[in-house]
């Protein structure tokens, strides 16, 4: 189903400006307008939390749901006008070491295979990195970081796969004569991987990688990759709807997410996009506002 | 959005990026007079760069026979068919480019090609335009044509990949033009791939990031021409750096070919992206399919480069063509020769304006045999 802007949001949204105009990143940080405060998530004490929950599990069920409304990116460009989800509900659960949120949202395809003309759906959640700061929404700012933990359901299918990406994989059917790195030993042949070679996150280099791609940014167009493995997730599609958990460790060994504990609160900011309509990257469906998250004690 | 120079629609235009032009920007002039789709640059530059995983479709050369040869499918009338009908004549560009075209939330006219439009990259080779009638046959001029378009990334001024990717990964190298996307940045979103009029930006699906032609810049850095220059069979191609029209220099052959004797022309100019790879365009063409192609000094430039015999700098110019694998920055026509000069100005080649002409006997003695002449 598509969803249009509605026109109040669109005005408000308007006067914000786009990146910078110059070749190197951009330092000018749209700020689009202030929205009404959120409902509180509050995040239940479980026995257990972590990646052994399931995103169906019922484990959730006792949990307070927060839906969420989320609207379409229009601040910077490119932007989809429409976008397919409209609002995505929330629900928390801590056991003391991690915390998990579960996130699910109506999607009626299910997008997670690879492929030149193919996007794949995803879901991400931004916090503040600094305990009781207020970033800008748009990636945080200089003063304010923010860290960004987004679950793709490709890299998900790619980590099950159990095996390194490879044509096939896509296009199973593909006739392939020779391969560089069968020629030369997969040492030599590894400049011929690109993005994989350099390290690049989304290339998933080594398959000892969660699902959830954790990055950080301190404004709008500085996302940057980090190689610290801070965040799990899961995600099943039940045929209507993505149920998706991401497990945030707690304690002194996150140190992308430090001050998050029992009886903490922090905000988070969501983001959805759905491969079915060719989203990703600016053309999301996002909640321009943060909504507080509070750890029961 | 800022506004930027484009000399090759002789005035400014909206680029969503304040214009910096490069210390100096590689080029490269195809004579498509000469090309016979050998597709020796194809797969030299195939073999060099992408003969790995997720790159099977991608050809950063590719070389199709126009009319009816697209890679991707269609690439070029789509993107035209968005653009509409536009105004190419006189020295002022008057119609929109991509840029100035662009839809609400795009920052340029583009479309996502599909995963099968890469799948037959010889389609329509050597498919000449018109049925042939029954008992037609072949006569001077005759009535059939097409020609082979050679084609590269443009590593153009004004990139629309750059000028698309949200992320900012693509970036213009200040000492050279090259256009290069940062493999660690990237992030897939393929705003270049959309975006790229020429369809010169590719996806990788294996390794989830883009990649495009990377102007062989290690060669670039070493004082050589790209691979795709140094194998063409038709001897077809020069690397070299082009200057702006204002600051164009007589002594260097890019320049003297494209500023002064105007004979290669940008592919579809009219897209606003000042791209870097310029074309002698095919004699035998018919004129309005070339005057979309490649602009409106399309007439005057086959007209000066059929009179190139009786001009000594432009031959000497158009014979360095395949003539020496370094860079040639200067030349000098002199003693019925072309002498090239790379950037430390040592003499790299010289080539004789006029192959001499030796008659030999019919008849070969030494080896009792008669001669005969097969060429
Ligand atoms: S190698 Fe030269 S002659 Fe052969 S197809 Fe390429 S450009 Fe044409
Ligand atoms: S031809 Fe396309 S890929 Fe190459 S620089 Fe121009 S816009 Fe970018």
């Amino acid at each position: 189903m598509y969803r249009t802007i509605p026109m109040l949001a669109l005005l408000m949204l308007l006067g914000a400006c786009g990146p910078g105009t110059t070749n190197k990143p951009a330092n000018s940080e749209p700020t689009p307008a202030p929205q009404p405060a959120a409902a509180l998530i509050t995040a239940k004490r479980v026995a257990e939390a972590g990646p052994a929950l399931a995103p169906d599990s019922g484990a959730f069920d006792s949990a307070p749901a927060v839906t969420v409304n989320l609207l379409p990116q229009i601040v910077v460009v490119p932007m989809n006008q429409k976008t397919s989800v409209g609002e995505i509900s929330a629900r928390a659960v801590h056991d003391g070491k991690w915390l998990t949120i579960r996130l699910d949202w109506a999607d009626a395809t299910l997008n997670d295979a690879p492929g030149i003309d193919k996007f794949e759906d995803m879901v991400a959640l931004q916090l503040p990195r600094k305990p009781g700061s207020t970033p800008n929404i748009m990636m945080g700012d200089a003063n304010n970081p923010v860290v960004v933990l987004q679950w793709r359901a490709g890299r998900q299918a790619a980590i099950d796969r159990g095996e390194r990406p490879e044509s096939r994989h896509a296009y199973p059917n593909m006739n392939k004569d020779i391969d560089i790195a069968d020629l030369v030993g997969s040492e030599k042949g590894s400049p011929y991987r690109g993005a994989m070679h350099v390290n690049n996150p989304v290339s998933l280099p080594d398959l000892d990688r969660s699902p959830v791609l954790a990055q950080v940014a301190a404004g709008y167009s500085t996302l940057s990759g980090y190689t610290g493995r801070i965040a799990e997730g899961r995600g099943v599609h039940n045929g209507a709807r993505w149920l998706v958990t991401i497990h945030i460790p707690l304690g002194g060994d996150n140190e992308m997410v430090p001050g998050l504990a029992p009886g903490a609160k922090s905000l988070l900011a969501f983001a959805v996009w759905d491969g079915e309509f060719s989203e990703r990257g600016s053309r999301k469906s996002w909640s321009p506002n943060w909504t507080p998250i509070e750890l029961a004690n | 959005m800022p506004k930027v120079y484009n000399w090759q629609l002789g005035r400014e235009m909206d680029y969503p990026f304040a214009g910096v032009r490069p210390k100096r920007q590689v080029a490269m002039i195809m004579d498509t007079n000469k090309c016979i789709a050998c597709q020796t640059c194809t797969v030299i530059c195939k073999t060099t760069w992408t003969p790995g995983r997720g790159q099977e479709h991608m050809l950063w050369n590719n070389v199709e026979s126009k009319p009816y040869g697209f890679y991707p499918l269609g690439w070029d009338v789509k993107i035209l068919e968005q653009h509409g009908v536009q105004p190419l004549d006189g020295d002022t560009y008057k119609g929109k480019t991509i840029f100035e075209s662009a839809p609400a939330g795009e920052k340029a006219l583009g479309y996502l090609p599909a995963a099968e439009d890469y799948a037959h990259p010889n389609i329509g080779e050597d498919d000449s335009l018109g049925l042939m009638s029954k008992g037609a046959h072949l006569s001077m001029e005759h009535m059939q044509w097409m020609f082979y378009l050679p084609r590269i990334c443009n590593h153009c001024t004004y990139p629309s990949c750059l000028a698309a990717c949200s992320r900012q990964s693509i970036y213009k190298r200040p000492e050279d033009g090259i256009v290069l996307i940062d493999q660690e940045r990237c992030r897939g979103y393929r705003e270049c791939v959309k975006n790229c009029p020429y369809k010169k930006a590719f996806y990788n699906p294996v390794t989830r990031a883009s990649e495009k032609c990377i102007g062989c810049y290690p060669k670039i850095e070493a004082g050589l021409q790209t691979q795709c220059t140094t194998s063409c069979i038709g001897k077809i191609r020069m690397t070299g750096f082009i200057s702006t029209p204002d600051k164009a220099r007589e002594d260097n052959p890019m320049d003297y070919i494209v500023h002064h004797a105007k004979i290669a022309l940008p592919l579809y100019p009219q897209f606003g992206l000042e791209p870097n790879v310029y074309y002698i365009p095919p004699v035998h063409v018919p004129p309005p399919f070339l005057h979309q192609m490649f602009g409106a000094k399309t007439g005057a430039a086959i007209k000066a480069y059929r009179a190139a015999a009786k001009d000594e700098k432009l031959l000497g110019a158009l014979l360095l063509f395949g003539a020496t694998e370094r860079i040639i920055h200067r030349y000098k026509v002199e003693g019925g020769e072309t002498i090239g000069y790379d950037d430390t100005d040592a003499e790299v080649v010289r080539v004789p304006l006029r192959e001499p002409v030796k008659i030999r006997p019919v008849w070969d003695a030494k080896h009792g045999a008669y001669r005969t002449n097969v060429t």
